[in-house]
C-alpha cells in the first residue's frame, strides 16, 4: 500500500511541517459556484473529469471520489486532513480527483470550478509548485479557463483573482506562541500581503502551535514573486523561533526537558484524552525531536499523520471496531499503540 | 479581430450576451470595456444591453422577475448571470466571469486595498493564451532593447531586435495581424 504524503517523517524534521500550492481555476461557459445550476454543475464535473483523463500521461493516475455521495463522517474526515474544503461539505455535486499518495488533489465544483492542490512534506514548496503547474498546464490543454489579460484567472471570489494561487507553509512555532509574539507577527504580515492563521484548532484558533503562513495577494505579482516573498517571510519567522528555542534551552533546560518527556509518557499511557490535550502533548514531543533533546524511539510514521488521525472524525473511522467507545477513549488507544512500549 | 463596438481598436475582452434567450459573443477593446471614467465605459454599454434584456424579461413575465430579485433601482446587475451588486456584497462571491466586467468599477477599490495593484503579472494559459504569452515576451524584450540602446550597446541591441522581429513574425503567421510582413 502506498503511504499517503503526510506519513513521510520528513514532516517532523524542522519548523516547516509541510508546503502546499493551491491554484483556483474556473471554466468559461459555466457560472461560478453561487449561480451554477444543478445540471451545469453535473456537466462541469463530468467535463473536468474528462480533461483529467486526457491529461493522465502528465498528471499520473488520479482516482475520482464523488464527495457529495460520501457519508458525512467521511467528508468531515477529509476536511480534517485538509483534502477538501468546508465549502464542499454541503454541496450537492462535487468531487475530488487525487493521486494515490494524496499529494495531488483536485477539487471539482468547489468555491471555484477547479482547485488544484499540491502538497509536500517539509520545506519543499518549489516541488509542490512544479506539480501544480504541470497539472494546470495538462488540464488547460482541453479546458478553456476564464482568464483576462488584465485580471488573470477569474475566480469566484475577487480576492483570488490574478494568479489564483495560494502558496502556504504549515509551520510549528511553539516558542513564538508561548511568548505571545505570534500576535505581533500576525499583525505585521498583513503589510507584506501575507497571512498567518492557526491550523488543527476550532475555527482560526491554533492547536499545538501549528500555523499556516500564506500569501494574501494574488493580483499584481507573479507566482514566482509570491513564492519568493513567502519563503523569505517564513524563513525569518522560523529563524526567530529557533532563536527563542535556543534561549529557552539555555535558561530553562530542565523545565523544557521535563515537559517534553512527560508529554511523551502521557501519550504512551493515557486511557482517555481530548483532541486538544493530545495536540498540545504532540506539539511538545515534536519540539523535543526537532531540538534533539528527546531520546525516545520515534513513531514509525510522521507526527503530522498522527495529528490528522486523532481528530474527531478520523479517530472514529480509524477505530471502527471499537464502536460504542467514546472518541476520547479511542484516541487514547490509538496514541498508546503509537507511543506505548 | 476588431472591436465590435468602436470598430477601430483590436478587441481584447470577450463577453457573452443573452438576448431573447440566445447566447452570442461579442468582442470589444480594452477602451470600450473599461474606458476609465468617461461616458464610453462598460456600465453604459451594459445599460443598453440590459435594456434589451429587461424588455425581454418584462414581455415574458411582466414585472415578476424584477420584483423577485428585490433589486434597488440603478443597482448594477450582471446581464449574464443576474447577480446584483447587493448580492455580491452580501456573499462576497461573484456569479460568473462577466460579473468582473459588470462590477468593474465597484471591484477596483478591492484590488487597490487588498491586492498589489490591478494588473495581472502572473501566468497566462499556455494554449488559449499563446498569443498573449508571445505579446508579453515581445514587450519584455522591447523594454530590454530600449535600455540597451540607452546604454549604447548597439551590437547587443541589434541581435535583440532580430529576436523581437522573429517573434513578431511567428505571431503574424499564427494570428490575424499581417502588419509586419515587410520584415519577412
Ligand atoms: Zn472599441
Ligand atoms: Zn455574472
Amino acid at each position: 500500500m502506498t503511504r499517503t504524503w503526510y506519513e513521510d517523517t520528513l514532516a517532523d524534521s524542522g519548523q516547516i511541517v509541510s508546503s502546499r500550492i493551491r491554484l483556483a481555476r474556473n471554466l468559461q461557459a459555466y457560472y461560478f459556484s453561487r449561480k451554477i445550476s444543478p445540471d451545469q454543475a453535473y456537466e462541469l464535473v463530468r467535463h473536468a473529469q474528462e480533461a483529467a483523463r486526457d491529461a493522465i500521461d502528465r498528471t499520473g493516475p488520479l482516482s475520482y471520489t464523488d464527495v457529495a455521495e460520501l457519508p458525512d463522517i467521511m467528508k468531515t474526515a477529509m476536511l480534517e486532513r485538509h483534502i477538501i474544503s468546508a465549502e464542499m461539505l454541503n454541496r450537492e455535486t462535487c468531487g475530488l480527483l487525487s493521486s494515490e499518495d494524496g499529494a495531488l488533489a483536485i477539487m471539482l465544483n468547489e468555491e471555484d470550478h477547479i482547485r488544484i492542490q499540491s502538497f509536500r512534506t517539509g520545506d519543499d514548496i518549489d516541488a509542490a509548485f512544479e506539480v501544480a503547474e504541470r497539472t494546470d498546464n495538462a488540464l488547460e490543454q482541453t479546458l478553456d479557463y476564464a482568464f483576462t489579460k488584465e485580471l488573470g484567472y477569474l475566480t469566484s471570489c475577487p480576492s483570488n483573482t490574478g494568479t489564483g494561487m495560494r502558496a502556504s507553509f504549515m509551520v510549528h512555532l511553539p516558542l513564538l506562541e508561548r511568548s505571545n509574539q505570534i500576535r505581533n507577527i500576525i499583525a505585521a504580515l498583513t503589510k507584506f500581503g501575507m497571512t498567518i492563521r492557526g491550523v488543527f484548532g476550532e475555527g482560526s484558533e491554533s492547536a499545538g502551535a501549528f500555523y499556516q503562513i500564506s500569501n494574501q495577494v494574488t493580483l499584481g505579482k507573479s507566482e514566482q514573486e509570491i513564492i519568493e516573498s513567502l519563503k523569505n517571510i517564513t524563513s525569518q519567522i522560523c529563524e526567530k523561533e529557533t532563536l527563542l528555542r535556543q534561549k529557552a534551552l539555555d535558561r530553562e533546560k530542565h523545565d523544557i526537558l521535563d515537559n517534553v518527556y512527560r508529554s511523551y509518557a502521557i501519550l504512551g499511557s493515557c486511557r482517555r484524552i481530548s483532541a486538544k490535550e493530545a495536540m498540545s502533548l504532540l506539539s511538545n514531543v515534536r519540539l523535543g525531536f526537532c531540538a534533539e533533546i528527546l531520546e525516545k524511539p520515534r513513531p514509525d510514521r510522521s507526527l503530522l499523520s498522527i495529528m490528522m488521525n486523532i481528530r474527531d472524525a478520523n479517530i472514529q473511522i480509524l477505530s471502527n471496531q471499537n464502536t460504542g467507545e467514546s472518541k476520547d477513549v479511542c484516541r487514547a488507544d490509538y496514541l498508546r499503540s503509537v507511543f506505548g512500549t | 479581430m476588431l472591436c465590435d463596438r468602436c470598430k477601430k481598436n483590436q478587441a481584447s475582452v470577450r463577453m457573452q450576451q443573452f438576448i431573447n434567450g440566445k447566447k452570442s459573443e461579442i468582442n470589444i477593446c480594452h477602451e470600450c470595456a473599461y474606458g476609465g471614467d468617461d461616458q464610453m465605459n462598460l456600465e453604459n454599454f451594459f445599460q443598453g444591453l440590459m435594456g434589451s434584456l429587461l424588455a425581454h424579461t418584462m414581455k415574458d413575465n411582466q414585472f415578476v422577475s424584477l420584483g423577485k430579485t428585490g433589486k434597488a433601482p440603478n443597482e448594477p446587475e450582471c446581464p449574464v448571470c443576474t447577480m446584483t451588486y447587493g448580492e455580491f456584497k452580501e456573499k462576497g462571491r461573484l456569479g460568473c466571469e462577466h460579473c468582473y466586467t459588470t462590477f468593474h468599477r465597484q471591484l477596483r477599490p478591492i484590488y487597490n486595498s487588498i491586492q498589489s495593484g490591478s494588473e495581472h503579472k502572473g501566468k497566462i494559459p499556455l494554449r488559449s493564451g499563446a498569443k498573449l504569452n508571445l505579446e508579453r515576451q515581445i514587450d519584455k524584450l522591447s523594454r530590454e532593447l530600449r535600455s540597451l540602446v540607452e546604454q549604447e550597446e548597439y551590437e547587443k541591441a541589434a541581435s535583440l531586435r532580430d529576436e523581437i522581429r522573429r517573434l513578431q513574425n511567428s505571431d503574424s503567421h499564427r494570428g490575424e495581424s499581417t502588419d509586419d510582413k515587410d520584415m519577412v
